[in-house]
């Protein structure tokens, strides 16, 4: 038992003049899954946001044949441009990217209306280009909607209720509730702590074995008279020791954020004792990232 | 005492150690002398217990390295070819670090770690960090580290390599001293001026076996040659032919 100590005594106190070790187990582990968590929701709501808010715009040639079209479109503020293409040149312009998508009115589009039959349109867009093709559907979603609007027109106008078109009504009840959905952000975070810990020890675990052997300080080790598996059991504390720092640093702080946010949105009473621990490891972890950008700075290389 | 019996250590197809037996008596100091790959550093490694030979035994005052390896490496200083330390760790902490791990209580180590600092006239670097040590600083702190638990018996495997002129001067000081206070030494060297300068006993090992074993004088006479060193080429080119 006094063997494992030693041995974990020295590797810990080793690893903490390691700038490698300390800058796996203190700031990659904690920082980096929150890190990635982070940027990748953010980099989703930017791209929801942005495609929402773009201005939808459409080039339509012989929108002639269709001004009521063309109209209602403008209402929902697309920006129509009218072009001369035929079939074959309004391919060509959305292939090249000169157009993100083209409407063409076929010539039969207003008699075919006016008779009651479905009336055709060309839209032409690229499906493999993925900013387009959002675009397309909230185009095509419009042209539905007008669709729908004169199919129940015609109805009305036929004296039949349009109602009968919807036989069936689905609703969508979604019983979730912020504790639930919490669940969904805390699976997520298992992972972050599985990969935290792994972050923290895998420096030291390499250092104490590879490492070891590769600066030849192995052989004179193991002529010391302690069975050998001890030596090991006191690296793997080591190695466990860090794991758990790194996990402290990263884990208490959002956990204890994720509970706080949890109880805030259920509008419970929040615990000051939470609080407390919570605004105390977000700031122990702070502080730790100023010392090291002090010692950092301190660094005679800083010049380059 | 070291004792090697009928010591044997094969890597898959590669006899390294054939058979080799010898005597490093306590007072003493005895020189492996070998060419390279003659199996000098596989009989260490066998004696102070890191390989495990494939026959015979070895004896450390009595404890054998196969059946009593804790016993057997308790009595042993050991400095390995290479002699790597701890680089985040200073030579005093690498030297206090196997005193606890030889089990030595916390005074014990430090009065026993100053004292080989004085000896060793390491005061100069003894706390510094290891990481810039020159070869002579490296390979006096892993000394003191094989002597941090005062072995009766001390086995080094080619001390001098790589040290100038005036650190070898040092190290052959202290192994004088070494065997005066009655140790028994045991190191491993191709160097013949090294040898001759030092040894009472010399043992010539040559493709894992021994070709003899006595003192400087008496190799010479049996090999009747000049010198140390004509005795060895003749007992080398023996083997060969």
């Amino acid at each position: 038992m006094h063997a494992i100590l030693t041995v974990f005594a020295k590797e810990f106190r080793e690893n903490l003049r390691e700038r490698r070790t300390l800058l796996s187990a203190l700031i990659l582990g904690p920082l980096l899954g929150p890190l990635l968590l982070a940027g990748g929701l953010s980099l989703r709501l930017d791209r929801g946001a942005g495609e929402a808010d773009r201005p939808l715009s459409v080039a339509v040639a012989h929108g002639e044949r269709a001004p009521n079209l063309l109209g209602f479109l403008r209402a929902h503020g697309v920006t129509v441009t009218t072009v001369d293409y035929d079939a074959a040149a309004a391919r060509a312009a959305v292939r090249a990217g000169r157009e993100h998508q083209v409407l063409e009115i076929d010539e039969d589009f207003a008699r075919r209306l006016g008779t009651g039959l479905p009336a055709p349109l060309q839209l032409y867009a690229d499906a493999s280009d993925l900013a387009a093709a959002g675009e397309s559907a909230r185009l095509r979603g419009l042209i539905e909607q007008y669709s729908s609007l004169l199919g129940r027109l015609r109805l009305a106008a036929r004296g039949i209720d349009p109602l009968v078109l919807a036989p069936i009504a689905v609703q969508d009840i979604d019983v979730s509730t912020p504790a639930s959905r919490s669940v969904l952000i805390l699976g997520t975070l298992s992972y972050l702590i599985l990969f935290t810990m792994l972050m923290g020890g895998m420096y030291l675990a390499i250092d104490a074995t590879a490492g070891e052997r590769e600066r030849g300080s192995l052989e004179p080790l193991l002529t010391v008279p302690v069975p050998r598996q001890r030596l090991i059991y006191g690296k793997i504390l080591a190695t466990c020791a860090y794991m758990i720092l790194s996990l402290v640093l990263m884990a208490v702080p959002s956990l204890s954020q994720h509970f706080l946010i949890t109880s805030l949105l259920r509008a419970e009473v929040l615990p000051a004792g939470w609080v407390a621990l919570s605004v105390g490891a977000t700031l122990a972890l702070a502080a730790l990232l100023v010392v090291v950008a002090g010692g950092l700075y301190r660094r005679e290389a800083l010049l380059g | 005492m070291i004792e090697a019996r009928q010591l044997a250590k094969h890597f898959g197809p590669v006899a390294a150690v054939r058979e080799v037996s010898l005597r490093a008596a306590d007072g003493r100091i005895t020189g492996l002398l070998g060419p390279n790959g003659a199996g000098k550093s596989t009989t260490l490694r066998m004696l102070y217990t890191v390989l495990r030979p494939d026959g015979g035994d070895a004896l450390i005052d009595g404890c054998s390295a196969v059946r009593q390896p804790l016993a057997a490496r308790a009595r042993l200083g050991v400095l390995p070819h290479g002699a790597g330390i701890y680089p985040n760790l200073t030579a005093r902490e690498n030297i206090l670090y196997f005193g606890a791990l030889q089990g030595l209580p916390r005074e014990a180590r430090r009065a026993r770690t100053g004292e080989l600092v004085k000896l060793l006239e390491m005061e100069e670097f003894a706390d510094r960090p290891a990481r810039g040590f020159s070869q002579g600083e490296r390979v006096r702190t892993a000394l003191a580290r094989a002597l941090v638990h005062s072995p009766r018996n001390l086995v080094l495997d080619e001390p001098t390599n790589g040290l100038d002129v005036m650190a070898v001067r040092a190290l052959r000081r202290l192994l004088l001293q070494l065997r005066d206070a009655g140790h028994c030494v045991l190191f491993s060297s191709h160097v013949m001026q090294e040898v001759s300068a030092l040894c009472d006993e010399v043992v010539v090992i040559a493709q894992g076996v021994v070709l003899e074993q006595g003192t400087p004088e008496q190799i010479r006479a049996r090999t009747g040659a000049a010198s140390l060193e004509e005795a060895f080429v003749r007992l080398i080119g023996a083997t060969d032919r």
